[in-house]
């Protein structure tokens, strides 16, 4: 008997304080007959609400509350398919108007803008002193009426404000009037009335104001949310909320009507997409495989063109590859991954370099007939040039037709606090010290002990307001972002699918849903993603390929022709020797490698998704180590699960594993797969495996599996969660392991270079890979400026060999600008001296202090403290003058500095040294103090309890690992490993938070070639380094 | 009120103190004047407390205790003046140890130092030195030991001077004068000087915070009111010309009558707005002695202005909001005989405030409106709100021991509801419908019924 027809989510940002699920469910729940979710100028929220009225069997219908510059304040609705098309467009154009976050709209834009859509008229929407008055009234329902006419509707909204009778009244005459029909409709901010609280808390934040300031903003009562039928049939007539019901039955538009079409211009004239990508992946058939295709591997590409056909997939192929051949034609390396990437058919269009031969992968197994799914292939590209893609794309298929798809963004502990402690009146600087003491690890609630020591009462009835908003905000969504690189494209307009708006990046456009609401319905996105690693082996094999050190390989090295499969690169990756190495570097990682072993590529590929939360969690580590090595003998339950988890030793380790798991033993059609693989990302937020746990364990009880079986399996899906690792996109990160494994093993000075020339990326710091480098035997040769370039480069040693020269980039505050005129001058002739090097190379004072303090000047001004002097003194000659019209000056005497202040300057100008490693000057202190350095702790049995003390250069706390925090300390001989369990971390949480040097005690732990400290004791050593900066890469 | 004289707290006493006047440079034969000795103290946790700059100017107020002389080094560090204070307190060392003690009693974390110039002093506070230096000549020494961090140096010019290799100040105090300034300026150079004391600091412009203090003893004993008030007007005489001259105006003022035996009896004044006129305060000043009962007859009464505060901006807005400036009965006075009559708290204005909650929907205010366009604005308010009456009951009265209406014979809701559910934030949320009732006899009251209790009460009465 009621269906509302005016509904905001959280969704128009800082006004509704429901979730679109949560007034789809209560809508329900009231008995409404249908939900219209009408957003300001947004669909962002329009997926989610569609979902949650499909399996709540409610009507949905999709709308938006606009408000014209005017004042005129309306409720468009969509009753069809081209309806919403117009709607979206009209958002788009509205959106595309104004700066992020806001939209205009003009009287005017409605005109002709709104076929077959409903509209409710809100006047009296100004309120306030802006009410408009009752001539303007009229003339602004006179406008409407002339052209909307027949789905034109008044809406009254009775909230109680003590004037609802003169306001029925007034409408009512005013339908009379102009002849318009009148509905009921309730402005429904909240989906019940205890969100009262959280509503006001948003329009104090959206207003900036605290709400004891906030005044009549807020709305005086809390009769905006879904009210029972019984009360509205207290406070409207009963004509009025009929009215909605001829409304609702009026919009059948469902949003599953949405049908996506791929673009038609990446097929020539005269072909077919069947055709053209038939042409194309015979060239690759040529390229690859000169001396003809090998059998097996044409039997390979006959039948994914035939699956490709069936699901006529053929644009999509061909999308993606347009898009890898626009890179390679740049010279921007690329690799594509995810479930079709690895594919015969994607190695012959050059989307991958992963050889299926090397691989036993089926691409059913990533591609299937039956599951209705898109087939997802993300592309990897240099993430400093993936913007010039971006721009092709952009250029190739116009804003109207390709956009990023949006990230939403949700409020998190922190900027919850922040925001809910600024509308309820906290002191800022008060909550920032509370805001700043949470690391994220404290998860969601408000810990009593954190609150005491920001000077808080946990009691305090203001402190319980804050705890209890700051949990019902969070989550809640405070602004669309772009997404890091998923673009929709498509064959006709895309603002007619979906609103797209600005970005805050100019020249950005973002569409209004995220990853999740294009694969809830079916659109199709290629991922354009940015990955430092292949800046840096682009850049090692440009280096090798001009140092001319690519003959082992006869011709230039690149992807396709590093040799495959050599054993001295798996030798290194045995010995956990990875600094720098694609995805296997980091500390979890690294300790697996001794015990993994990996021999092959396809050994790489089961390590890059193993050392993850999900099998982690799942406790599939130990399992599959125990067989691999022997230990424990391989069973499986049946033939069908053996073909599943054959080439995993039985232990479920890939995502894949588990959806067939699913299919061949519990008896799920792959529909449901999926599903379990949608619930299971999503599960640890919001719950909702419980029924695929019933029918996954009765299933395959049926069919004849123990239910220990069952349930373990459960556990293991319970635990991948959302970290379950593709074997898909494993496969593809295990050739850039590879790769960059083969670099650093035969190309080291390359290597290093490469990766330096590529910060900020990866696990270590500058600092790291090259003392890594030169432990390998690489001879490093410091910053100097007759000799550095802008990058670091390779020079040739006497005997043949590379030696690295680092590059002029590492000086902190040195501008580019800066160094490129320097560069441009010393190449017309060298620098005579600094007055010279200020006066050619047009270098202001910043620059010329920054080359001084990184040594660069030793030649032309002695060491680097005279150095300062000099250049600091330097002033900008006037361009009409000689440059030696300063008068002379006498050179102070200033000591040269000693060797630790000469350390602690590299590390201040340039974050590295090539001399001795700070602590090697600690060294006799700390062996006063009992403190072990990392290679004595080798000699020292298991169990033994230590000391040691080094620099701290990672702290990470895994989500998978319990609690733990994982420290890696660097001295002068080494690295040392502590584990620092959640009970010590939290009494002494300052020392393991502030150290730049930790001084550790505890127990040894080693297994195998990997050793631990088990930390007991912790001690901040940092005063011994004075100001030597050290820059710790903490928890990423 | 802020600006002028946030500097330095002084009593009125102006008489040119010895550290006011810069010392010029000493020359053989010229009298040396005592060289002024400085007292630095530094609170390290003042920058986390809430409001630390009025905690500052708090911390000022207790070390005028100990000297006429204190500066405000933001944000967290006090200068004293000591050298004038000597001979009261005894020895430098006694003095500094009392301080020192003061702000351990106020369970203060404090740094102090003592030395012959304002940085020097600063400096070694800043650092954690507690010296007790009073000859210059040994400055230089001492100050070479300290890190240059303990400046206020902007980080530039402490990474340049780094990059040197200089890190304490002996280092920097080696370097050549001209050279140095043209590398890190010449502030550096300048802030080396004022702390070897070679040179004042000028930059320190120091300017009492003023306050009129006048005292008039009496010949013979005073016993009545009306005496009292002759014999104070040329006390006010002084009093307005003192703010004249700074054209200053004060919003209160104190009165100390002094008794022989009794405890002074002390009787403050409001005026609703800023003014220096004669005329005015006297005025205030006669209401007020009108009712007043004297314990004891007065053997000398003391007249203290309040702060000292703007008076060409304040007075403007008070004066074209009465619309009859130079009248002889304006509304400021008149409110000001009636508070001076009747109590300072039984007059005061009406604010509206926008909120929902009617009680909490006006205030009291002291002052009076500035202007009356600005009162009427926040009364304009749209049509869409329920009428509210001209009496607002204190506190809101029940209407009946249940939760059911009177009868319809004696009441009729007219109006309404009016659902208000608003200012959870503050403790004191209300939800209520509220409604215009007539009563059978014809008054209009202004009822509600509290939305969880259902009982009824009466919050107001229209006019």
């Amino acid at each position: 008997m009621y269906a509302e027809l005016h509904a905001l989510s959280n969704y128009s940002f800082l006004r509704g304080a429901s979730q679109p699920e949560e007034l789809v469910a209560q809508a329900k729940w009231l008995g409404y007959r249908a939900l219209a979710l009408t957003d300001e100028c947004s669909l962002a929220g329009a997926v989610r609400a569609h979902i949650a009225a499909k399996e709540e069997e409610l009507a949905l219908i999709i709308g938006a509350e606009l408000r014209c510059g005017c004042g005129l304040k309306l409720v468009v609705l969509a009753t069809t398919r081209t309806g919403y098309g117009a709607l979206s467009r009209l958002i788009s154009r509205a959106r595309r108007g104004a700066a992020k976050g806001r939209y205009a709209l003009a009287r005017a834009d409605l005109e002709e803008a709104l076929p077959e859509c409903l509209l409710i008229w809100l006047p009296h929407a100004g309120g306030g002193a802006r009410e408009t008055d009752a001539g303007e009234r009229a003339a602004q329902g006179r406008w409407l009426r002339e052209r909307f006419a027949g789905r034109l509707w008044i809406g009254v909204e009775l909230l109680t404000s003590g004037f609802d009778a003169r306001r029925l009244a007034l409408l009512e005459a005013l339908g009379q009037q102009l002849d318009v029909p009148r509905l009921a409709a309730g402005d429904v901010h909240m989906h019940r009335r205890s969100r009262r609280a959280l509503q006001d808390v948003l329009t104090a934040i959206r207003l900036n104001v605290p709400l004891h300031a906030a005044g009549r903003a807020v709305f005086a009562n809390g009769e905006r949310c879904l009210r029972s039928l019984s009360r509205l049939r207290e406070l409207y007539p009963a004509a009025l909320l009929s009215a909605t019901l001829e409304i609702a039955e009026r919009c059948t538009f469902q949003l599953d009507e949405l049908r996506y079409e791929y673009p038609e211009e990446i097929v020539p004239a005269g072909e077919t997409p069947t055709s053209h990508l038939r042409a194309l992946t015979e060239q690759g058939c040529a390229a690859r495989w000169p001396a003809g295709v090998p059998a097996a591997v044409r039997e390979n590409i006959e039948h994914e063109l035939r699956l490709i056909g069936a699901l006529r997939y053929e644009p999509f192929f061909l999308t993606v590859h347009d898009i890898v051949r626009f890179a390679r034609s740049q010279g921007i390396l690329c690799q594509g991954r995810g479930s079709a990437a690895n594919s015969a058919v994607c190695y012959c269009l050059r989307i991958t370099e992963v050889d299926p031969s090397r691989m036993s992968m089926l691409f059913e197994r990533f591609v299937s007939k039956e599951r209705d799914e898109p087939p997802d292939i993300d592309v990897d590209f240099e993430h400093e040039r993936r913007e010039e893609v971006i721009q092709y794309i952009y250029r190739k298929y116009g804003r109207e037709r390709a956009a990023l798809a949006a990230t939403v963004i949700c409020y998190r502990p922190r900027s919850a606090l922040r925001d809910v402690g600024k509308a309820l009146g906290f002191d800022p600087a008060q909550i920032d010290r509370l805001a700043k003491g949470m690391q994220w690890w404290d998860g969601d609630r408000i810990d009593a002990a954190r609150l005491r020591a920001a000077g808080f009462e946990p009691d305090n009835p203001r402190i319980l307001h804050l705890a209890a908003l700051v949990g019902q905000i969070l989550g809640f969504p405070r602004h669309l972002s772009q997404h890091v690189g998923g673009f929709v494209i498509a064959r006709g307009r895309l603002d007619e699918l979906v609103p797209i708006e600005n970005a805050a990046m100019p020249e950005r456009t973002v569409l209004q849903w995220d990853k999740d609401d294009l694969d809830a319905l079916g659109l199709l996105k290629v991922d354009v993603l940015g990955l430092g690693m292949l800046s840096a082996i682009r850049r090692a094999f440009q280096l090798v390929n001009d140092f001319g050190g690519a003959a082992r390989v006869g011709g230039d090295l690149d992807l396709a022709t590093v040799p495959s499969e050599d054993a001295a690169v798996y030798e290194m990756i045995c010995r956990a020797d990875t600094t720098g190495v694609f995805q296997i570097e980091s500390r979890a990682q690294m300790a697996m490698l001794p015990r993994l072993r990996p021999r092959n590529y396809y050994d790489l590929v089961i390590e890059v998704a193993i050392v993850r939360p999900g099998p982690i969690q799942g406790d599939m580590v130990h399992p599959y180590l125990r067989r691999r090595n022997g230990e424990e003998a391989v069973a499986y339950p049946s033939p069908a699960v053996r073909t599943v988890l054959e080439r995993t030793l039985g232990v479920p380790i890939f995502q894949e594993q588990v959806m067939q798991l699913a299919i061949v033993a519990a008896g799920f059609t792959p529909g449901e797969a999926d599903r379990l693989r949608r619930a299971m990302a999503a599960w640890k937020r919001q719950g909702g495996l419980q029924p695929f746990e019933r029918r996954l364990i009765d299933g395959m009880r049926r069919r004849g599996y123990p239910e220990g079986f069952a349930r373990q399996i459960f556990q293991q899906i319970l635990g991948f969660g959302e970290y379950g690792f593709p074997e898909s996109h494993a496969a593809s990160f295990a050739l850039l392991v590879y790769t960059s494994a083969w670099l650093k093993r035969h190309e080291p000075a390359a290597f290093c270079a490469a990766l330096l020339n590529s910060q900020p990326m990866g696990f270590y710091a500058p600092a790291q890979l090259v003392r890594d480098a030169r432990e390998h035997g690489v001879e490093v040769r410091p910053i100097a400026l007759a000799a550095s370039a802008w990058d670091s480069t390779l020079e040739r040693r006497g005997d043949g060999r590379p030696a690295l020269r680092l590059g002029l980039r590492l000086v902190k505050h040195l501008t580019r600008q800066g160094a490129l005129r320097l560069l441009a001058a010393r190449a017309v002739r060298g620098f005579t001296d600094s007055a010279d090097l200020a006066e050619r190379a047009a270098l202001g004072r910043p620059d010329l202090e920054a080359l001084a303090a990184a040594d660069a000047l030793e030649g032309l001004a002695g060491h680097r403290r005279r150095a300062v002097w000099q250049v600091s003194g330097v002033e900008r000659a006037l361009p009409l003058l000689p440059a030696s019209t300063a008068p002379p000056e006498g050179i102070p005497l200033l000591r040269a500095p000693r060797e630790g202040q000469q350390i602690v300057a590299d590390y201040a100008s340039m974050g590295l040294s090539l001399r001795r490693h700070p602590l090697a000057l600690l060294r006799e202190r700390l062996a006063r103090r009992g403190l072990l350095c990392a290679q004595a702790l080798w000699d020292q049995p298991d169990g033994k309890f230590v000391g040691t003390a080094g620099l701290v250069i990672t702290r990470q706390r895994p989500g998978s690992a319990g609690g733990v925090t994982f420290v890696t300390l660097e001295d002068e001989s080494g690295h040392v490993n502590l584990i620092v369990w959640e009970r010590i971390a939290a009494v002494q949480r300052a020392a393991l938070l502030e150290s730049r040097l930790l001084e550790a005690h505890g127990k040894i732990q080693r297994q195998g070639d990997v050793l631990h400290i088990v930390a007991a004791r912790l001690r901040n050593l940092s005063a011994l380094l004075g100001e030597l900066v050290i820059a710790a890469r903490n928890f990423h | 009120m802020k600006a002028r004289t946030a500097d330095l707290f002084a009593a009125v006493d102006l008489s040119a103190h010895p550290a006011l006047t810069s010392a010029p440079p000493p020359h053989p034969g010229a009298r040396v004047r005592p060289r002024p000795l400085w007292y630095a103290v530094v609170f390290a946790e003042l920058p986390i407390t809430a409001q630390p700059a009025a905690a500052l100017q708090r911390l000022a107020g207790h070390a005028q205790t100990f000297t006429s002389l204190v500066s405000l080094e933001s944000p967290n560090a006090l200068l004293l003046e000591l050298r004038g204070s000597l001979r009261l307190f005894g020895t430098l060392q006694d003095l500094h140890a009392r301080i020192d003690a003061h702000w351990q009693a106020l369970a203060l974390r404090a740094c102090s130092a003592a030395a012959p110039s304002t940085l020097a002093a600063l400096w070694f506070a800043r650092c954690g030195r507690q010296v007790l230096i009073e000859e210059p000549a040994l400055l230089a020494g001492r100050l070479a030991e300290l890190p240059i961090a303990c400046t206020d140096w902007d980080a530039d010019c402490l990474q340049t001077l780094r990059a040197m290799g200089v890190t304490r100040l002996g280092e920097l105090l080696r370097l050549p004068r001209a050279g140095l300034a043209r590398r890190v300026g010449q502030a550096v150079v300048s802030d080396l000087d004022v702390a070897l004391a070679r040179a004042p600091a000028p930059r320190r412009a120091f300017v009492p915070r003023e306050r009129f203090r006048a005292r008039c003893d009496f010949d013979s004993e005073v016993d009545s009111v009306a005496e009292l008030d002759r014999t104070l007007a040329p006390l006010i005489g002084r009093c307005a010309e003192f703010l004249r001259e700074r054209q200053a105006g004060v919003q209160s003022l104190e009165l100390r009558l002094r008794h022989r035996a009794a405890a002074a009896t002390r009787v403050r004044l409001g005026l609703a707005s800023v003014t220096g006129a004669q005329r005015r305060l006297q005025d205030v000043l006669t209401q007020r002695l009108r009712r007043l009962d004297l314990a004891a007859p007065v053997r000398a009464v003391e007249l203290i202005c309040g702060p000292l505060c703007n008076l060409a901006a304040a007075s403007l807005d008070a004066f074209g909001g009465c619309g009859t400036a130079g009248g002889r009965d304006t509304v400021l006075q008149l409110v000001e005989r009636l508070r001076a009559r009747l109590g300072e708290n039984a007059v005061y204005g009406v604010a509206p405030l926008a909120e929902h909650r009617p009680e909490a929907a006006w205030r009291k205010v002291h002052e009076l409106p500035p202007a009356p366009a600005a009162a009427n604005r926040a009364g304009s308010a749209d049509e869409e709100r329920m009428p509210r009456p001209v009496w607002l009951l204190g506190e809101p009265l029940p209407l009946s021991a249940g939760t059911a209406l009177p009868p319809r014979q004696t009441m009729v809701l007219e109006q309404g509801p009016e659902r208000i559910e608003s200012g959870w934030w503050d403790g004191k949320g209300v939800a209520r419908d509220y409604y215009v009732a007539r009563q059978i006899h014809g008054a209009r009251l202004w009822v509600f019924q509290e939305r969880h209790s259902k009982r009824w009460y009466v919050h107001g009465v229209f006019a």
